[in-house]
């Protein structure tokens, strides 16, 4: 297997935008390939979840490959609901350390803002078993993960304080990265009294409706930040298939092939991107990524072990719930942010990041991806 | 439920081949419908075909037999460990109370 790095970056501002899938996405990649020297490219990957039913657009790969000038290359979309950056990312990665290509564009996108929310929510459902008792019974994607903080809460002694922890800590981070969404000072009053979306979570603890794109070149060789290593797994995506509800057991897996593939563990990891797409998403993903032991994570949150100062700084970007969550883009976006970490130009830096990690989940843990990077040391 | 002979699993319908030992014959079994509230959540905001009847309780029943089902309360605040009994199936919807 060859070494693999990545060698350009590109986002565009997270948030409601008034142009189109294809020009947010443009914008991304376009960025990303003038960050890399604008390389000759031997493939494209998409990560793209609802293009189809939101915007009515398929055949991501060909028209990006199109519109960029990359000529007849091989494209392809990947797809695995909130996973589908991090999916398109690992397939990029996988392809390069075989020998297969040399250079390959990775782009994440989603324009998400110009239906009504209950247009989108239907459409979200998508990430669920459709053909399924559960479907019928009206459980939504969030109300998934109002069902696991209610069971958290009971079984560990957390408290609702902690779920809004979460969501302070991230925005706190947001109102420092200018591509955020939300960017706004906030409270943990206001976050605990915020409508109700599906109990216990209210507003502030699910992550939005976002448009944007991220995207990043990746090469063979040592001419960048080094990909160490990819995981991947796949979990029941029904509720109750689920033997642990309190465990995302595609997060542990795939963390332990990355930890295994790259030597490391998880005291090695400088700097965290993970999937926060709801507040208890974060307290589940940090104990299954091994930072905490099942049933602390909430303790670490009260502690203040997750951010400067603490044991690893988690979300630095702001997380999926302020900085935004358009969901194809979301996984390449937190591999922007991990490797600017690596670069040392990161918004809300930490000091001396060497080896960062990335996690991005797909549904209610039906997918996760995991990736930990190398970079020289700043 | 649905029942596969061949490996003694049982699953909650629509079921198409067992997922053990590849077999496309499941029988259909009546079990008890007893068991106690795993979790739970009440849905505010939902999705547009569930639009009428916001805000409504989703519940995890963890079954006397083992397997969990998702399904809805009939009436009342669900509680942790509360017991239930399953009162109808309703266009796959397990209604308990």
């Amino acid at each position: 297997m060859r070494t693999v790095s990545v060698t350009g970056l590109g986002m565009t501002q997270f948030g409601k935008h008034q142009t189109t899938l294809k020009a947010l996405a443009l914008e991304a990649g376009r960025e990303a390939l003038l960050d890399a020297g604008r390389p000759r490219v031997d493939a494209i990957f998409v990560g793209n979840f609802l293009g189809g039913r939101l915007a009515g657009q398929e055949i991501l790969g060909s028209i990006l490959a199109k519109e960029l000038g990359l000529g007849a290359i091989a494209a392809a979309k990947m797809e695995g609901a909130c996973a589908s950056g991090g999916i398109a990312f690992r397939q990029a990665y996988q392809m390069i350390a075989a020998g297969i290509y040399d250079t390959v564009l990775v782009i994440g996108v989603e324009k998400m803002s110009h239906e009504p929310a209950s247009v989108v929510n239907q459409a979200l459902n998508a990430a669920m078993d459709n053909d399924s008792n559960e479907a019928v019974t009206g459980l939504t994607f969030a109300g998934f993960f109002g069902a696991v903080a209610n069971r958290y809460m009971y079984e560990y002694g957390a408290g609702r304080e902690h779920l809004a922890m979460v969501a302070l800590k991230n925005r706190e981070y947001a109102m420092h990265n200018p591509k955020a969404q939300y960017r706004k000072e906030t409270s943990l009053e206001e976050i605990m009294q915020a409508r109700p979306v599906t109990e216990p979570l209210g507003l502030f603890h699910c992550s939005p409706i976002t448009d944007g794109a991220a995207a990043v070149v990746l090469a063979a060789g040592d001419h960048g930040v080094r990909v160490i290593a990819s995981g991947q797994a796949s979990g029941p995506p029904l509720m109750q298939d689920i033997p642990d509800l309190l465990t995302i057991s595609a997060i542990r897996e795939s963390a332990r092939q990355a930890y295994e593939q790259a030597g490391v563990g998880p005291d090695e990891i400088d700097v965290v991107e993970l999937h926060d797409c709801f507040a208890m998403t974060e307290i589940l993903a940090i104990e299954d990524l091994g930072f905490f032991e099942k049933g602390t994570g909430w303790k670490a949150i009260e502690k203040g072990l997750t951010k400067h100062g603490g044991k690893v700084p988690v979300n630095t970007s702001g997380g999926l719930l302020s900085r935004g969550h358009p969901i194809g883009a979301t996984g390449v976006s937190q591999i922007v942010q991990v490797v600017s970490q690596l670069r040392g130009n990161a918004v809300n830096q930490v000091e001396g990041a060497r080896i960062g990690l990335a996690q991005n989940l797909g549904g209610t843990g039906a997918y996760s991806v995991v990736h930990i990077f190398e970079g020289k040391g700043t | 439920m649905l029942s596969c002979d061949a490996c003694k699993k049982a699953f909650i319908p629509p079921k198409y081949v067992c997922p053990h030992c590849y077999r496309t014959e499941l029988r259909e079994i009546t079990v008890s419908g007893a068991g106690k509230i795993y979790s739970y959540t009440t849905i505010y905001i939902p999705p547009e075909t569930f639009a009428d009847q916001a805000p409504y309780s989703v519940i995890l029943v963890e079954l006397d037999e083992g397997p969990r089902v998702t399904g809805r309360l009939e009436a009342g605040e669900p509680v942790m460990e509360r017991r239930v009994e399953l009162q109808r199936i309703e266009d796959g919807v397990y209604w308990f109370a």
